[in-house]
Parts: structure tokens; C-alpha cells; sequence
């Protein structure tokens, strides 16, 4: 199992070095410059006063030679680089919207699997009951909404009209450290990140569970007489939680790669408000940081959803 | 295929699903014969000021007093083609990549694998609008492009998983004893035979490109103005204008909610019907 | 707010003593002599003196700072400090708005924060987290992409403080913005969009006034483009525009149409006397008619197989697809093809610096002098200058050079006033409209000093007066 595991690092590396170097190569080659973060109005901004800026920014060498010191410094600094905007270390603009959005993020998954698995469970023990179809009918109708116009609307009602919640951002004037203020603000985000986002983990809750109640074991159970709710709860659900353990090491490279239109729509500034705008921008130093970052994410989360399905089925095994 | 056909009659919900799919694909296709208000007509005399619903708009007007039904009709078939051209493309390249690695097998197979994993390391999302944000070019064929090129490896790996048991079955057996070649394995015995997911996978597949089309045109990255899309339709109008003209929140939303319902039906009850044709 | 600039600007621009007290220069127009104000402190404590003001510029006009400043004071050969409180300015060539431009613009930095850091070293170094300035305030908090908080000053040579406290908050979407002025969270919205202000303009408690702004919107030509090349298209263009559609529709009112190419916020070099075009499609028509662009059968006009059929580039925001789409739409009508192209900024931009357009939205200012240079003489064609269009008219030219270089301002005027009666002739670009800057302000808040948009309404912010 270790072994399996570093391994799976190990092979991490080349991948990581394919990641980056794709990236590069998609910015280098691709049109727009960084000499937008300039603005188009002054009369300063003569042909050469621009060249000079982005010479001053090491622009002006090819983009695999802008790779080549990129990785140098990755490598042998253990550096990201500065952004382009603002001139900070990418790993401080990181390192500061990562925590906004893990704790948007993280709450919004937290409620998602509390209300999403026992709807599951409950659905798949009255099956085809009114109850079921009109949970069923709710996820598939959820399902659908546009994540950012649920926002809006959300903001419109209650945050324009009936004054109830904050329209966004993430703490109001003067209360930044008080963590009743936080919530009140996250309230509304992450209602909209649960209504759309509750559906697939309630449909495989629902079909695992169907699916373990089917099973031998279960009849097994039932028929050494014990009640229902113990079937339920100490067998079926143990077996039925696997795609939840899956779902959860694939939800986080959303974790970091934050949930740009949730961001974007109540201005909070995480990793996909930094992303956005760093794109926009071509801020190539921040757009490779988050890139990389995330790739590890990824990579984290698909090694820990294996390793998690070993924990929790022991018929799974790695060499 | 009948037994399959009666099955999905059974299911209520996807039949709904596949009859409101027919509606909005007739409305996309003889909308302009039926509604003749142009949808990129500006009304002067209104701009900055929409219109409410009335007889002469039924669904309203945009900031610009453009007709909301004539641009809603111009949308779906947008949003349509998009939806389905972006599912082509990755369904079609991700049949063939899977299909062609669990026939493989062996190294071959762990090495296209170990390259889907690459792929679907990149941030998915923020690739398409990083793709997106640098190629500049808003045209239909570019954001069909992007949307599929980024999204073929699921079914990739779909494909492969079905083969891989697919390709120990008898028929395969009997054909490859017969003399077939990969190619004719694979289009003759192998896709036909994995069908059924992959039908299933495309249908979710429109519903979920759709609404990414509809998040590149809210940030600004999709199909270009004066065509409508949903997308830039919902974006027109998510300014402050939301509380002034709630009709220009209203129909685009809905319009997406409805249809993605639908696909997301259509494609649970064709997901149920295949599995019960089979188990009978 | 936590620097200070030489000079203030009051009414109308009007330079004011600030760090500087006076200011002049030799018969020449070349060497500038500017005498500091006495007894000013740092934040931090330490004397402001002409070793500050020397390092500033010194940074400035260094090429290896990398400022983005840099090619405006080119023509600044050196500084020196007579005295500790009296500066030298010794310039290449006489230029008019050095006073603008160099002392009542530019920021002055403490040079003993940067002592033994080299200039390309100026834009990495930590002084940006943790500014000292000689303004009223100091930075006190600032989380980055949130907040930033300033306190006031104890050092400030102002005087007391009557605002003790700024708090600045970092609002993404429009949306939030103007919902934290209804809900009351913040006192003033900077910069606001017309739509934001319909919605707060008749709410009580809250003022939204409309500042004269210090920039026009128009479309750029590009005038090797075969049929924009040819001035009567560019005018039946003009008259066939409604920009009042555009003015008083998407803009709702805060915007005026312009005439030409300078902004009407620079009061005194603006040329009132110049009407705009009016809105005429007859006339555009007729224009086009009778110089040979005849309508084809698609409803096109062309002449000698050159279709009058372009295309419009723009960056993607709301409004230019509004102004794209009305523009594309008052076209139509009179013969001309129109196609957007919509891009991102990053490209826009490129593209637009590089020439590689036929038309492209445009917006020029943010000062308040008129020189325009760099955008419209024929010297200045990329890649020396940011003539982008093409634009060659010997007679501007000659305006354009002579303006730069005299200082009496009743003779200067004389050559701005001739150079926007030629421009509006020639249409080097497609005037569009002149902008209102936008702020709204609930009532506690007072306003006193010149109401000038953007960072200029600030400048006096310490002795404004709010209400508990």
C-alpha cells in the first residue's frame, strides 16, 4: 500500500512537468500580452515605453526560454515567481486566497454530503415512494440551474430586496475576525453551491444504496432478525458510502481551483477570483502557480479516493 | 431494440423529457418561420430602458429593445448546436481513444491511460477559459472546439472499461478467429456493442456543455454579439438591470433549467431502459 | 491619499501649492525652478526635503525602474537640488505640460526607504506593503483584494485630520457595490455605472452627482482601411450614428455627445464653439450617394468592387456590446456592413496597439491637458508613437508640435481651438461621447473642495466633514 503510494508519487513528477510545460506553451503561443495590465489611455505608453515594460518583465525572450528560467527557479528556489501585478511572490497571492475558498468551498461540501446522503438513504429505502420521486424530481431540476444565475437570483431576493444576507464579499466593515460575521456571508454562497451541487451525490447515494440492499448480506441480515434501522445503518450504509468517499477525493482539486463563478458573482476573493483575473490579465507567473497547484490537487485527490476505497472495502488491494 | 423502445416508454419522466427536447429542438428549427421579429433589430427610441412583456413582445426586450422571444428562439438554436457539435467531439474522439487502448491492451493501454490521467489533471474548467481567453476567437467552432476537446476523457475511460470486458466475449472471439482487423473490430463489434453507455454519456453530455457555454458567455467568453445564446443572453442581463427587468433574468434562466432537465431526463431513462433490456 | 503630488490641482485643474510652494521657469521654457514647502514630515518621522523630489524623478526617467511611466518624462533630461527645499528641473525642450504632467501628477517617494536598493530592484522590494508617505493618511490594514484602512497621519503638514478614518473596500461586481450603498455598509461609491446610478439616484439619503469626466469614447479608424480612407464615408458615418441613443439611452444621460477630439472636461481647451454632428441618416445617405457609393443588391453600398463592409473590434464588456450593436444596427441603415468582433482585454489591446484593425472602441484621457501628441501627428506613427489610425494632416501636425511647446496659455489655446475644427473635419476617429465619472455619497458625507472625478475628488478628502 506504501509502496503503491510512492509510486503514484513518483509518477506524479513527469506528469507535472507535462502540465507545466503545456501551460507555457498554451500562453507563449497564444495571443494578448501581459502590456494589458498597462492602460490603453496614457500618452506615455509610446511603442517603446512598452517594449521596455515587458523586456523589464523578461518578456521578451521566446516562451520556452521564459519556461526554461521559469522551471530554474522552481526547481532550484523552490520559487513561483512574482506576479506581474502588484510585483508579490504568486505564493503569497496564493497562500492568502487559498483559505477563503477552502472555507467557502469546504462548508459547501460539508452540507452537501449532510443533506445529500441521508436524502440518498432515505430515498433508496422508499423507493418509488411519493417521498422518493420528489426528491428525485428536486435533484434533477436542481441539476440544471446555472450556478451563476442561481447566485443572482439569491442575491437579488435576499440580499437586495429582503436585506436578509449580505450581497458578497466575506465580512463586513470592522468585523473581519469575527466568525458569526463569516458565516452570515457564506450563508448565500453556499446555499447556491448546495441546491446545484446536491444532486449526483444524492443520486449515488440513492443507487449504491439500492444496489447493497439487493445484496445476499443484507438478507442475511435481515433474516438473523435484526431491525431495519440496524440493517440499514450498521450494513447496508457502510458499503454504501464508497462512491461518497470517491466523490469526496474528487471534489478536492475544486478545493483549490476554486469555484470561479461562486467567487465571481459574490466577490469573494479566492483561488477563482486570483485565477480569473489572472488570466484576463495574462499574469503568466500567477496562471502557472495555480496550475501547478492544482495538478498536485488533482493527483492528491485521485491517490486519496483510491486509497480511501482500500479503507473502506478491504476487497480492494494495490501492490 | 423494440423491447428497449417499450422499456423507455415505461419511464414517465424521460418520455416528458424526450417530448419537451422535441418541443424546444422544433421551436429552434421553425422559430424564425413562425416569429418574424429579427433578433438583433435595436430599438432606438427604448435603449437603456427594456420593455415588459406585451403582444408585440411577448417575452419582453433586451437593454437594446431587442424582441426577447425572437433572440430566446435564435439562442436555442445556438445553444443547441453547441450543446450537441461540443457532445460529436468528444464522444466521437473519446470512443475511439477508448476503444483503441482496451483493445490494445497491455503497455499501449497503461500509456494512453497514464496520458487520460494527464488530461484530466489540468483544471478542467479554468482550461477551457484559459483556452478560451488566449485562442480569442468567440466563433461557434472554437467554443465547440474547447468545450469538446477538453471533455472526451471520461468517456475515453468509459469505453475502455466496456471493451475491456467486452473484448474476452465470445463474439469478439469468433470475429478476430474470423480474420478482423482492429478497425473493423472495433466499428463493427466493439462500439455497437458498447452503445449503450455511450448513448447515455452523450445525452448527459449536451445538457452539461450547454451550461458551460452559458458560464463562458456570462464571463464573457462565448458566443459572440449580435447572435444570442442563452448564455450571452443571461449575461445582457445580470448587470444591475436584474431587479428593473426581471423578464430579461427570467426567460434565459428558465430556458436552460428546462432544457437541461430535459437532456438530464432523457438521459437517466434511457440509462434505465438500456440496463433493463438487458437484465430481460 | 498617502502621498502627495508638488502641486495640487484645484478648480478647473488649476495648479495649487502642495509639497511645492511655488514654481517657474527661465525664458527658455527648459529649466524649471520649484521651492518646497518647509518643515514637512515623513510618516515615519523624518524630514521631506529636495533629495526626495531628486530620487522621484531620478527613479522616474530611469529606464532599468521599469515604470510604465518612464516614456512621459523623456524629456526631462536631469534634477537637481539647489537646496534642500528648491529643486531644478533642466528638460530637453521647452514643453507645456511639464506642470500637469511631471509636478502635479506624479507621487512623490521618501528616498531614505530606498537607500541601497537599485532601481530595477524598486518594483520588488517590500516598500509597496508597508508605504511612507508624506498625505494626510497612512496605509494602516491591508488585506489585498479586501480591504485597505487608512488612519491618519500624525506627521501631515495639513493640519488636523476632519475624516479620521478611510476604509476601502474591494467590492468585485457592480452588483455588491451598489448593494453596500442601499444597505448602508459604505458612505461613498466611487465610479459607478449608469444603471447603478438610476437605481440610487431616487433613494433618500443617498446623492449621486455626475462629475465631468476627463475622458471621450470613440472609435478608432483606421485609415489604410480601402473606404475608410475616404472622408465623406468617415462623415456619412458620423452623421448616420446615433449617438443620442447612446448618450441619453445606455448611458442614461451621463454622457454628452461629443464634437471632437478632446474631452469638454478640460474646460478651458475644449472648443465649446464646435457643434457635433447631429444625427442624420438623410444626409448620410445623400453623402454617400453622391460620392459614388452606390447600395448593391444585398444593401451594401461599394464602389470600384470595394465594399463599404468593416469590421469593429471591441473588448468584451456590456457596454461596448451595447454601443457595438446599436453602432452595427445605425450602420445597417445606411449601407455599411458592420461586423463585431468581440475580444478579450489582453487581445483587444494588443491588436488595437498593433494596428490590426479596421475599427476598434476606443477611449482616450485622463488628463487635463490637451495635448494629444503621441495620438495624432504623423510623426507618431507606430512604432514611435500611438498614431495607430494613420491619421496624417500636415496642418494638425503643425498645432500638435507648436502646442507642445508654448507655455503662454491664451497663445496655446489658439492651436488646440484650429486643431479640433480640422480633426472634426477630417474624422480621424468616430467621436462618440463624452463621459460623466459617477459617484454616489450617502448625505453624512460633506464634500468640500473642487469636484474633479476619480482620484482628484480625493485629494481633499482629510477635510471633508462627515456626520456621526
Amino acid at each position: 500500500m506504501i509502496g503503491y503510494a510512492i509510486r503514484r508519487i513518483a509518477g506524479a513528477v513527469p506528469l507535472l512537468l507535462v502540465i507545466s510545460f503545456v501551460s507555457y506553451a498554451l500562453m507563449g503561443l497564444a495571443p494578448g500580452g501581459p502590456s494589458a495590465i498597462l492602460s490603453e489611455q496614457s500618452r506615455a505608453l509610446t511603442p517603446a515605453a512598452r517594449a521596455a515594460f515587458v523586456a523589464s518583465l523578461g518578456l521578451d525572450k521566446p516562451w520556452y526560454v521564459q519556461y526554461f528560467y521559469w522551471l530554474k527557479e522552481l526547481v532550484f528556489h523552490g520559487s513561483l515567481g512574482r506576479s506581474f501585478v502588484g510585483h508579490r511572490p504568486v505564493i503569497a497571492l496564493i497562500g492568502e486566497k487559498m483559505p477563503v475558498t477552502m472555507e467557502l468551498l469546504g462548508l459547501a461540501i460539508v452540507v452537501t454530503v449532510l443533506i445529500a446522503i441521508p436524502l440518498g438513504v432515505a430515498a433508496a429505502t422508499r423507493r418509488n415512494s411519493a417521498f422518493d420521486v420528489a426528491a428525485t424530481a428536486v435533484a434533477f431540476i436542481a441539476y440544471g440551474i446555472p450556478v451563476f444565475w442561481l447566485g443572482i437570483v439569491l442575491i437579488d431576493v435576499f440580499a437586495v430586496g429582503l436585506r436578509w444576507f449580505p450581497s458578497g464579499g466575506i465580512a463586513s466593515i470592522g468585523r473581519e475576525n469575527d466568525p458569526l460575521d463569516r458565516l452570515w456571508h457564506l450563508v448565500l454562497p453556499v446555499a447556491t453551491l448546495v441546491v446545484v451541487g446536491f444532486a449526483p451525490w444524492m443520486r449515488y447515494q440513492r443507487a449504491k444504496m439500492i444496489d447493497v440492499l439487493g445484496q445476499p448480506f443484507i438478507r442475511t441480515a435481515r433474516s438473523k432478525g435484526l431491525s431495519e434501522r440496524a440493517v440499514i445503518y450498521r450494513h447496508a450504509l457502510r458499503n454504501a458510502l464508497i462512491p461518497i468517499v470517491t466523490l469526496l477525493g474528487l471534489s478536492l482539486p475544486t478545493l483549490v481551483g476554486g469555484a470561479y463563478f461562486i467567487e465571481y458573482v459574490f466577490s469573494v476573493p479566492g483561488m477563482g477570483y486570483l485565477a480569473l483575473n489572472a488570466v484576463f490579465q495574462r499574469d503568466y507567473p500567477t496562471v502557472m502557480g495555480i496550475t501547478i497547484i492544482s495538478a498536485v490537487f488533482v493527483i492528491a485527490g485521485n491517490l486519496l479516493a483510491d486509497i480511501g476505497y482500500a479503507l473502506v472495502d478491504p476487497r480492494v488491494r494495490y501492490e | 431494440m423494440s423491447r428497449f423502445l417499450a422499456r423507455f416508454g415505461h419511464e414517465r419522466p424521460a418520455l416528458g423529457g424526450a417530448i419537451v427536447l422535441a418541443i424546444i429542438v422544433a421551436a429552434a428549427l421553425l422559430g424564425p418561420l413562425l416569429w418574424h421579429v429579427s433578433p438583433i433589430t435595436v430599438q432606438h427610441a427604448v435603449m437603456g430602458h427594456p420593455l415588459p412583456p406585451s403582444a408585440a413582445h411577448p417575452l419582453g426586450t433586451d437593454l437594446l429593445g431587442r424582441d426577447q422571444l425572437a433572440r430566446a428562439l435564435q439562442g436555442a438554436r445556438v445553444s443547441l448546436t453547441v450543446g450537441v457539435t461540443a457532445m460529436l467531439v468528444a464522444i466521437g474522439l473519446g470512443s475511439l481513444y477508448g476503444a483503441i487502448a482496451g483493445l490494445a491492451g497491455g503497455k499501449v493501454d497503461a500509456m494512453m491511460m497514464r496520458f487520460v490521467d494527464a488530461m484530466l489533471s489540468f483544471p478542467t474548467f479554468f482550461l477551457i477559459i484559459t483556452v478560451e481567453a488566449l485562442t480569442n476567437q468567440f466563433s461557434l467552432v472554437v467554443i465547440v472546439l474547447v468545450i469538446g476537446l477538453l471533455s472526451w476523457m471520461v468517456v475515453a475511460r468509459l469505453v475502455r472499461g466496456e471493451v475491456l470486458t467486452l473484448r474476452e466475449r465470445d463474439f469478439v472471439e469468433a470475429a478476430r478467429a474470423l480474420g478482423a482487423g482492429p478497425v473493423r473490430l472495433i466499428t463493427r463489434h466493439l462500439l455497437p456493442n458498447a452503445l449503450a453507455p455511450i448513448v447515455v454519456a452523450a445525452t448527459l453530455a449536451i445538457g452539461d456543455n450547454i451550461l458551460i457555454e452559458a458560464g463562458l458567455s456570462y464571463l464573457g467568453l462565448g458566443v459572440q454579439v449580435p447572435t444570442a445564446s442563452w448564455g450571452n443572453m443571461l449575461q445582457d442581463a445580470l448587470g444591475t438591470t436584474a431587479l428593473v427587468a426581471p423578464w430579461m433574468v427570467i426567460v434565459p434562466g428558465t430556458l436552460i433549467v428546462v432544457t437541461l432537465l430535459a437532456f438530464n431526463l432523457v438521459g437517466e431513462g434511457l440509462r434505465v431502459a438500456f440496463d433493463r433490456s438487458i437484465d430481460q | 491619499m498617502i502621498f502627495d503630488t508638488l502641486l495640487g490641482s484645484g478648480a478647473d485643474y488649476k495648479p495649487t501649492p502642495n509639497l511645492a510652494l511655488s514654481w517657474n521657469s527661465d525664458a527658455t521654457g527648459k529649466t524649471w525652478t520649484v521651492h518646497l514647502r518647509k518643515g514637512v514630515r515623513w510618516s515615519d518621522g523624518a524630514p521631506f526635503t529636495a533629495a526626495d523630489v531628486v530620487w522621484t524623478f531620478d527613479a522616474l526617467i530611469d529606464p532599468a525602474t521599469g515604470s510604465p511611466y518612464n516614456g512621459q518624462y523623456t524629456f526631462i533630461r536631469h534634477v537637481v537640488a539647489l537646496d534642500p527645499f528648491t529643486v531644478r528641473f533642466q528638460l530637453e525642450s521647452p514643453n507645456a505640460t511639464f506642470v500637469e504632467n511631471a509636478l502635479q501628477s506624479r507621487w512623490i517617494m521618501p528616498e531614505h526607504s530606498f537607500r541601497g536598493i537599485p532601481h530595477a530592484q524598486i518594483k520588488n522590494s517590500a516598500f509597496g506593503e508597508h508605504p511612507i508617505g508624506t498625505g494626510a493618511y497612512v496605509l494602516e490594514r491591508w488585506n489585498h483584494d479586501q480591504e485597505a484602512v487608512f488612519g491618519t497621519n500624525r506627521y501631515w503638514w495639513g493640519g488636523t485630520q476632519t475624516v479620521r478614518t478611510i476604509d476601502i473596500r474591494v467590492v468585485l461586481q457592480d452588483q455588491g457595490r451598489t448593494d453596500a450603498m442601499l444597505g448602508g455598509a459604505a458612505d461613498l461609491d466611487d465610479r459607478i455605472g449608469a444603471d447603478a446610478a438610476q437605481r440610487l439616484a431616487n433613494v433618500p439619503g443617498i446623492h449621486v452627482i455626475d462629475i465631468p469626466d476627463l475622458y471621450t469614447r470613440f472609435i478608432n479608424v483606421n485609415l489604410h482601411t480601402p473606404g475608410l480612407n475616404d472622408v465623406v464615408v468617415r462623415r456619412a458615418m458620423m452623421y448616420g450614428w446615433d449617438r443620442a441613443a447612446v448618450a441619453a439611452g445606455l448611458r442614461h444621460s451621463h454622457a454628452t455627445i461629443a464634437n471632437g477630439v478632446e474631452p469638454e472636461a478640460i474646460r478651458y481647451w475644449h472648443d465649446d464653439g464646435l457643434k457635433p454632428y447631429p444625427y442624420d441618416p438623410a444626409r448620410a445617405n445623400a453623402l454617400l450617394d453622391g460620392a459614388g457609393w452606390k447600395r448593391s443588391a444585398d444593401g451594401v453600398r461599394a464602389k470600384n468592387g470595394v465594399p463599404l463592409a468593416f469590421e469593429l473590434l471591441i473588448p468584451n464588456s456590456l457596454l461596448s456590446n451595447d454601443i457595438a450593436a446599436g453602432f452595427s444596427a445605425d450602420m445597417n441603415d445606411i449601407g455599411i456592413a458592420i461586423s463585431v468582433h468581440v475580444l478579450d482585454y489582453a487581445t483587444f489591446i494588443e491588436q488595437a496597439n498593433a494596428s490590426k484593425f479596421q475599427l476598434a472602441y476606443s477611449g482616450w484621457g485622463g488628463q487635463p491637458d490637451p495635448d494629444m501628441l503621441t495620438l495624432l501627428d504623423s510623426k507618431q506613427m507606430p512604432p514611435v508613437g500611438n498614431n495607430v489610425g494613420f491619421y496624417s494632416n500636415p496642418a494638425v501636425d503643425r498645432d500638435l508640435e507648436a502646442g507642445l511647446v508654448t507655455l503662454d496659455p491664451a497663445r496655446r489655446k489658439q492651436y488646440y481651438d484650429d486643431m479640433q475644427v480640422r480633426t472634426a473635419r477630417d474624422v480621424p476617429e468616430l467621436f462618440a461621447t463624452n463621459e460623466f465619472a459617477l459617484t454616489a455619497y450617502r448625505d453624512r458625507v460633506h464634500v468640500t473642495g473642487p469636484i474633479l472625478p476619480g482620484l482628484y475628488l480625493f485629494s481633499n478628502v482629510a477635510k471633508w466633514r462627515l456626520d456621526p
